[in-house]
């Protein structure tokens, strides 16, 4: 089955500034793939070069398998996207929007959009631009999901919205969950670990990492190694093992490949005298900072040695 | 097409103000604009005539008003638009766009033209193919760079501030041109270039914007197009002289020049000149016109003058524009004038008297149809020329005085050489005497071959302006503003047509330069 949307070394720059480098991802039809990562790392660059609003520096990627720079038209009548910063047609009363956009959806679901609009408790008469945030958002949704696209791209969608909307919004997507892929972006990792069935992090326009969040919360373990007496670190722990710290006679670390006994086998080599040996399955957001953690210690260190390997002026 | 629709339909509902608006201004012109040419006269009529000209401006701002916002709904700048991530083709965009100036701009425009030309006298449906060249040039020179202009910018404040930049580089460049050239030399067609290669880059940089949204590659052709534009200008203005020649071939080494030229200096006429500024200085030569063969015409466009003093000092101008200057086969005497530069001249009054070579760039033309009536009181169709009548034209003194006005089809008549009798007194005398008389000339119209000339009114009021050889250079023992032009009268309007377009040369010598410069300002 080919993948909805797949990129390839996909990369972007403004001027001298690399915000995507060499981007490798697929996503997989009925996916729920949340893209998450900090302010700034090149979330919303990404969806853009995606939906062709931008366009790559280097690299490719298809959506629905095509050219994402050949994306226009009617390729978009099975793509559904919003976005917090969305310019939204203002003048235009809630009716009016759906009217204008029913014509172009070959596919469009009079019923589905009466049910939208009963669920969201849309004012039908009231233009966009006296319209609150959330309400805004909602009519965004409703314009996109009436024409039960086949691919619904969010950019950032539930930011600055209050929880009852947010999980109104929620709620309307798992509802189509089982006949579309849903790409969705966002930095708040609470709102996403509930839902999404695939997760990228991206951070200084890097992929961390891109996969099933069964298989993220499988490969990673919080251990904590009970020692007879406090020790040194070694220097040469494993690269798997992120952020290790020693307190007292305990050493932590995040385990990022852990596979069962052969991970307890390892730690057991490297610490022959441990008393005690705990493995915690770890929420989705420890993981994210363990591995943002580590991206900064690495940026450090790496700075660090750079410095030190300038000559003295 | 259902998406065309769609489009339209959404654009029509969402300005319905600005459309009001814009056929507000367009019928308020078409109603207001006759006054130009309807018979009345007084304050409450030069009110009229005003608003009228206002209204004549009002209506490209109105475009202005409709292009900017239609285009911006879809805008195509920047990318948050919601519009972007939503099946429009852009082919059928762009033609809801086309399909609402067709409907809201060039309907209304081409209807308020129709309207003008009816009300002018002249029936529309013989004017179609004029209506719609003009609808092109319309086009070319207005609608399409701002519709270029609002493909390129974000929203309506910029595409403003981008047109008010355009305006203000034209005539920096305008300014610039005319500093670098001071002689500048008519060039037949030269117009020509600009409207064809505005149509391609306007067109070209809404195509990529619709196409492609490459905003900087469009934006950067919007700019080489008019600085292209003018560098072609800028380098044509640089070589006058290949471009006179090439418009005015030099005539083959046999053939006798169209007509002789001879310095007539007498007691009335002498070489005078006129000092505008400490650059710019003109002298008037009187001469002797003959052999203008009958049925035809001379008229002088462009003039290249060598002085040459006697002790061998040479100054020779660049191809300067002689506005025109029109020879029948029975003139006799006329003054060219001459622009020379302040130090050569004041260099030449050392050496005066001097030689004078005169090159001339020609255009012969040819007596075509002659129409001559009695002019009647009310209007008179002229074939070929338009429809004049005469009209009691209100004096700035507070007296009325009778003059002739005309209107043609949209674009100036063909050249008309006019012919009438003026009368000292009223109109009101029933048999003036002859010393009461005097025969009366004018030229007007031009030799364009277009169907159309661009502007707002389909209908074109010629200034016609009589002479004649009492009143002409000044010497009038009668105030020109005591002539009437009287129903009545006899008047021959003669239609002329361009035969060719040549060069002369002669030598005129014993040139005695004014040596007292006398600054007129």
């Amino acid at each position: 089955m080919n993948p909805t949307i797949q990129t390839h070394d996909l990369s972007m720059r403004f001027g001298q500034t690399e915000v995507l480098h060499e981007i490798n991802l697929a996503v997989p039809e009925g996916a729920i793939y949340a893209l998450v990562g900090p302010n700034g790392a090149g979330k919303t660059t990404m969806i853009k070069l995606l939906m062709n609003i931008l366009r790559p520096t280097a690299g490719g990627a298809e959506v629905l398998g095509v050219d994402t720079q050949r994306l226009a038209g009617e390729v978009f009548s099975s793509i559904g996207y919003v976005s917090e910063n969305q310019e939204m047609p203002d003048a235009m009363t809630v009716e009016a929007l759906l009217d204008f956009m029913r014509p172009f959806y070959p596919q469009w679901d009079r019923e589905l959009e009466r049910q939208l609009v009963r669920q969201f408790d849309l004012p039908l008469k009231r233009k966009l631009k006296h319209l609150s945030r959330g309400m805004r958002m909602k009519a965004a949704f409703a314009s996109s999901l009436a024409y039960r696209p086949s691919l619904i791209v969010l950019d950032e969608p539930f930011t600055g919205l209050d929880p009852l909307v947010r999980d109104e919004l929620i709620e309307s997507l798992l509802e189509r969950a089982a006949e579309t892929t849903i790409f969705l972006s966002s930095h708040d990792l609470a709102e996403i670990e509930s839902f999404a069935s695939h997760v990228g992090y991206l951070e200084d326009g890097r992929m961390l990492f891109s996969e099933e969040m069964t298989m993220l919360s499988e490969r990673f373990r919080e251990v904590t190694v009970t020692l007879a007496a406090p020790v040194k670190l070694p220097h040469d722990l494993p690269s798997a093992w992120l952020v290790p710290e020693t307190v007292d006679c305990a050493v932590r670390f995040v385990h990022s490949e852990y596979r069962g006994d052969a991970s307890e086998r390892e730690v057991a080599a490297i610490f022959p005298g441990a008393r005690d040996v705990a493995w915690e399955a770890m929420p989705l957001r420890s993981i994210f900072l363990a591995i943002a953690k580590t991206g900064r210690t690495q940026n450090h260190a790496a700075q660090t040695t750079a410095g030190d390997g300038r000559p003295e002026a | 097409m259902n998406q065309i629709l769609n489009i339209f339909r959404k654009d029509t509902r969402r300005f319905w103000p600005e459309i009001v608006l814009s056929l507000v201004i367009t019928a308020a012109f078409a109603l207001i604009y006759p006054v130009q040419w309807l018979p009345g006269t007084g304050e409450r009529v030069r009110e009229l005539q005003y608003l009228a000209s206002v209204f004549t401006g009002l209506v490209p701002v109105s475009w202005w008003l409709l292009i900017g916002r239609v285009v911006h709904a879809e805008k195509l700048v920047g990318d948050r638009q919601f519009w972007i991530t939503r099946p429009y083709e852009w082919k059928k965009l762009l033609g809801a766009k086309v399909l609402f100036l067709l409907v809201w701009l060039y309907l209304p425009f081409i209807a308020a033209q129709s309207v003008l030309l009816a009300e002018a006298g002249f029936h529309p449906l013989s004017y179609v193919p004029g209506l719609l060249f003009g609808l092109l040039l319309a086009t070319g020179i207005l609608v399409l760079p701002l519709f270029a202009i609002a493909a390129v910018t974000a929203n309506f404040a910029r595409m403003t501030l981008t047109l008010l930049g355009v305006l203000i580089a034209l005539l920096g460049a305008a300014f610039a041109a005319n500093m670098v050239n001071r002689y500048t030399a008519f060039i037949p067609s030269s117009d020509r270039i600009s409207l064809p290669v505005m149509l391609c880059l306007c067109g070209a940089v809404v195509l990529i914007q619709y196409a492609s949204r490459r905003v900087w590659q469009a934006r950067v052709l919007l700019i080489a197009g008019p600085v292209l534009i003018a560098a072609v200008l800028f380098a044509a203005s640089r070589s006058q002289d290949s471009l006179v020649n090439r418009y005015y071939p030099l005539p083959a080494s046999a053939s006798a020049a169209p007509f002789q030229l001879q310095l007539a200096p007498d007691s009335r006429r002498q070489v005078t000149d006129i000092r505008i500024s400490d650059n710019v200085k003109f002298i008037n030569v009187p001469l002797l016109v003959a052999g203008v063969p009958d049925g035809y015409a001379i008229q002088i466009d462009n003039l290249r003058a060598t002085f040459t003093g006697q002790d061998g000092f040479s100054w020779t101008s660049p191809w300067q524009s002689s506005y025109g200057q029109r020879f029948l086969p029975d003139t006799e005497q006329t003054e060219l004038q001459i622009r020379i530069d302040p130090a050569a001249y004041e260099r030449l009054l050392k050496t005066t008297p001097v030689s004078l070579h005169l090159r001339l760039a020609l255009t012969r033309i040819k007596a075509g149809v002659t129409t001559s009536v009695v002019f009647p009181r009310g209007n008179v169709e002229l074939p070929g020329f338009g429809i004049c009548a005469t009209r009691p034209n209100f004096a700035f003194w507070g007296t009325t005085d009778e003059n002739m006005d005309c209107r043609s089809a949209l674009h100036l008549p063909q050249l008309t050489y006019l012919v009438t009798v003026w009368q000292d007194g009223p109109c009101s005398t029933i048999q003036p005497t002859p010393e009461h008389t005097a025969v009366a000339y004018g030229w007007t119209g031009n030799l364009d071959p277009d169907p159309a000339e661009f502007g707002i009114s389909s209908v074109w009021t010629p200034n016609v302006t009589f002479s004649n050889r009492r009143v002409h250079n000044g010497m009038a023992d009668l105030s020109s503003t005591r002539w009437r032009f009287c129903p009545g009268v006899p008047f021959r309007a003669t239609q002329y047509h361009l035969v060719n377009r040549t060069q002369a040369s002669m030598t005129l010598t014993n040139i005695v330069l004014p040596a007292n410069v006398v600054p007129t300002s």
